[in-house]
């Protein structure tokens, strides 16, 4: 039975969870004794509110995200126009469909270390999340659009509907929720990858770069809390997205 | 006059129609006949969604309104943007009248998955009358309503198109739409 008891019950479930793990962590790092190896909640919780008092913390926040959200949406655009075209035009299908399919399947640190060599580090981490966007979206709206029920093509044929009213009322409405869904998919996928790309990279001032200093100089308390700092991006622009692309359900 | 002259079809290896010839005249046409003989696919070979393999099909006007036997309504657009779906730019304003005349005007901003079977029906409708045309064909329009909607329904049609052709599968209806009855067995 559902009762107002249980609805609390429920909203502070993820509070407990969370409290359990942290309670988990302390008692692993008290157990291993050396923060170089497994630094405690608190002393990754001091560094964290020592590395966000500094200006170079919020430079370096604004320039991955940037450059991450920039290859993302360059990603959306070029996903949705390769697949227009591969839909409208068959040689366009030819040309582009295995292209795609091969980026899919190549492992994404061939291309970040491929893209350091063609167009220098400044460019990789915007370069990869745009090159993991691309196919998902290109896949997502071809194969949504080449399901569109065969009924209202045949409604829109009876009611004479040209070309551009076909897209805007039925094509259009049919591929939405699969962009959607992609682009939801997308975001996590290129902030990880852009992330990735940067620690390879290392272009000055990005999260990837903090992070790979923070290995090479064993500062694991900041290693950890950059970890926690890219997490809670990703959380957040998940959301944040899901916020604005999700606000219309369905078609 | 709509005239069929040795008409053939075939969905596959599955024949409906070999040889089949008869006339429509103008006016209300009631194609009645069990589920099964083809109604539904003379109609749309007479309206040019499907191509015979042999015969022809003459005196069809060219510009045709269909009905389907589905609603086809498009669930991401409201009862008023579906009718309006069907009509030139300038004229989506008309929506609204053809959704009152069906009784649906307060439904206007309704999507289709919160109307019921006969709303839907009758969406179907006033989209399929907005279209205009020289003709009007229906597939089982009255599916799903009360006696006295259907009544009123049929007696729109007859008022607003010169020319239609629909099926029926029950007397009643047959008596409600008049005009020339043609029985397919």
């Amino acid at each position: 039975m559902i009762t107002p008891d249980s609805g609390k019950k429920r909203r502070f479930l993820p509070i407990g969870a969370f409290l359990f793990w942290m309670a988990v962590w302390q008692a692993a790092a008290m157990a291993v004794g050396n923060m170089y190896i497994l630094p405690s909640p608190w002393a990754v919780l001091k560094t964290l509110a020592a590395l966000s008092s500094q200006a170079a913390f919020w430079i370096s926040v604004l320039y991955s995200l940037s450059r991450i959200l920039l290859g993302f949406l360059c990603g959306v655009a070029a996903g949705t126009l390769l697949a227009a075209a591969t839909l409208r035009f068959r040689a366009a299908d030819a040309l582009i469909s295995p292209l795609l399919r091969v980026v899919r399947a190549t492992p994404v640190a061939s291309f970040i270390i491929l893209a350091i060599l063609w167009i220098g580090r400044n460019g990789v981490p915007a370069f990869t999340a745009a090159l993991m966007v691309t196919p998902l979206v290109w896949g997502n709206v071809t194969h949504a659009v080449e399901k569109t029920d065969k009924a209202y093509l045949e409604m829109a044929e009876a009611y004479r509907f040209g070309p551009g009213r076909k897209l805007r009322l039925i094509y259009v409405p049919t591929a939405l929720p699969a962009w959607r869904a992609a682009c939801l998919t997308g975001i996590g996928l290129a902030w990880k990858a852009g992330i990735a790309a940067e620690v390879l990279c290392q272009p000055p001032d990005a999260i990837g770069a903090k992070l790979y200093y923070a290995k090479i100089y064993i500062e694991t308390p900041a290693l950890f809390a950059w970890t926690a700092v890219v997490i809670a991006l990703s959380f957040t622009i998940e959301k944040g997205f899901a916020a604005v692309v999700g606000r219309r359900g369905g078609g | 006059m709509i005239g069929i002259e040795k008409l053939s079809f075939s969905y596959g290896n599955k024949t409906v129609f070999e040889g089949l010839s008869l006339v429509f005249p103008d006016g209300i046409c009631c194609l009645e006949g069990i589920s099964g003989f083809g109604k539904t696919t003379l109609l749309r070979l007479v309206a040019g969604l499907l191509q015979p393999s042999r015969g022809t099909i003459s005196g069809v006007p060219g510009r045709v309104s269909f009905m389907f036997q589905e609603d086809r309504l498009l669930p991401w657009l409201t009862a008023g943007e579906n009718v309006a779906a069907v009509l030139p730019r300038g004229r989506a304003g008309e929506a609204a009248r053809w959704l009152r005349e069906v009784e649906l005007e307060d439904e206007r901003g309704a999507l289709p998955e919160n109307l019921s079977g006969g709303q839907r029906r009758r969406v179907a409708l006033a989209r399929a009358l907005a279209f205009g045309g020289d003709l009007l064909i229906m597939d089982e329009p009255l599916e799903g309503l009360d006696p006295g909607l259907s009544a009123r329904m049929a007696a729109l049609v007859k008022g607003s198109v010169r020319n239609v052709i629909v099926t029926s599968h029950s007397a009643y209806e047959s008596d409600l739409w008049g005009g020339t009855r043609i029985r397919l067995a």
